[in-house]
């Protein structure tokens, strides 16, 4: 066999000829000592490339300040907050509760002065906020299936209505 | 009696399967996993940092998009690199040009780098900084069809029918393309007096 071109040399030595073929130059490769050298070249050759083209140190810390992954560790943190509400209707609760408790203290107020029997008029809208508020919870519910998104806004409204009703705020900045 | 040995999991094969079921965060593992091989891929066909990293980006975000069409049985890395592979000559169709770099802004940064690199790790400078340069050069000057057969081939070390999956190309046509890849890097290199043997 006569010495093979380059190209077929290259693919011999990519593994890409038919198996006849790459036997036929491996065993002449074996025997010519020029070939023997021309293969030594590719390889060395291919160590260059192969050892050039691989991403050094300064490229890998290029890389690794990029940080490519806190892209999605970021992203999962919305969708574990979508699943879990429940921190907002505390919130919310909070708020309510705390307006509620204004309001029943403010109409309270006014009854200290007569006497024993504010106790039970503070009793009666103790009861009153009470079923409110559970007609409210209850409500909630159904909005949140009602109403696409966040019903918390909706209730701390409601909130602020009902401390309107309870409290009259306005009664505190009447003159006359 | 000896049974069959355990098989090992696939990584990838999980962590895909966790990201079909919502966790959107398992999909960091196999952005950890194979990023080097994507951003590699991208830097060495782009032959620029910040467009590369915004190729590897794009070629992840794609491929969690498509995350319900791959075949679990098959490994993942091929098919991003395909992903990357076709980004990164989309990229440079899209450009218009054939990013070559000088020692002017990104490659003077690089090779600044290179240089603190190497003094922290003497491994890494075992190739000399300028037969890099030179080859990445080489390869820059490559056009792109021929640019990504040599990185698939010498950075990922595919074969010829590999790098056919990849881009699409007919194996045969695969085989012309690096032919004439090496062929052109040959000239250009040994025009600027770098060869094979400067390494042994």
């Amino acid at each position: 066999m006569t010495c093979p071109d380059d190209a077929r040399l290259d693919y011999w030595l990519d593994e890409a000829l038919a198996e006849a073929e790459a036997a036929a130059i491996a065993a002449h490769v074996a025997d010519c000592p020029r070939c023997a050298v021309r293969r030594l070249t590719r390889l060395t050759e291919e160590r260059l490339w192969q050892a050039a083209l691989a991403l050094d140190g300064a490229e890998l810390a290029y890389l690794a300040r990029a940080n490519l992954a806190a892209a999605w560790r970021t992203a999962a943190a919305p969708a574990v907050a979508q699943g879990a509400p429940l921190a907002h209707w505390l919130a919310a609760l909070a708020v309510f509760g705390g307006v509620a408790a204004y309001g029943a203290w403010s109409t309270a107020l006014p009854a200290v002065g007569e006497g024993a029997g504010w106790l039970s008029r503070l009793g009666l809208v103790g009861i009153g906020l009470s079923w409110l508020l559970g007609q409210l919870w209850d409500a909630g519910s159904a909005i949140d299936l009602l109403v696409p998104g966040d019903p918390t806004l909706l209730l701390a409204a409601a909130s602020f209505a009902l401390w309107l009703f309870v409290a009259r705020p306005w009664v505190l900045v009447r003159t006359d | 009696m000896q049974g069959a040995p355990p098989v090992l999991p696939d990584p990838d094969a999980q962590a895909i399967e966790r990201c079909r079921a919502g966790e959107v965060d398992a999909f960091a593992d196999v952005v950890e996993r194979h990023q080097a091989a994507v951003y590699g891929t991208a830097l060495r066909l782009l032959g620029d940092r910040e467009a590369a990293l915004e190729v590897a980006n794009t070629a992840f975000y794609k491929a969690y998009r498509a995350l319900d069409s791959i075949d679990l049985d098959r490994p993942l890395r091929p098919w991003l690199l395909r992903i990357a592979t076709n980004e990164a000559l989309n990229h440079l169709r899209r450009e218009g040009r054939e990013a070559r770099q000088t020692l002017a802004g990104e490659a003077g940064r690089t090779a600044l780098e290179s240089l603190v690199a190497e003094r922290a790790d003497p491994a890494a400078g075992a190739l000399a900084r300028e037969q890099r340069e030179a080859v990445q050069r080489a390869l820059d000057a490559l056009p792109p069809a021929y640019r990504a057969v040599a990185v698939l081939r010498y950075l990922h070390d595919l074969s010829y029918a590999e790098i056919a999956d990849q881009t699409g190309l007919p194996t045969n046509t695969v085989g012309v393309y690096l032919l004439r890849a090496r062929d052109q890097m040959r000239k250009a290199l040994a025009a600027e007096g770098v060869s094979a043997h400067d390494l042994s």
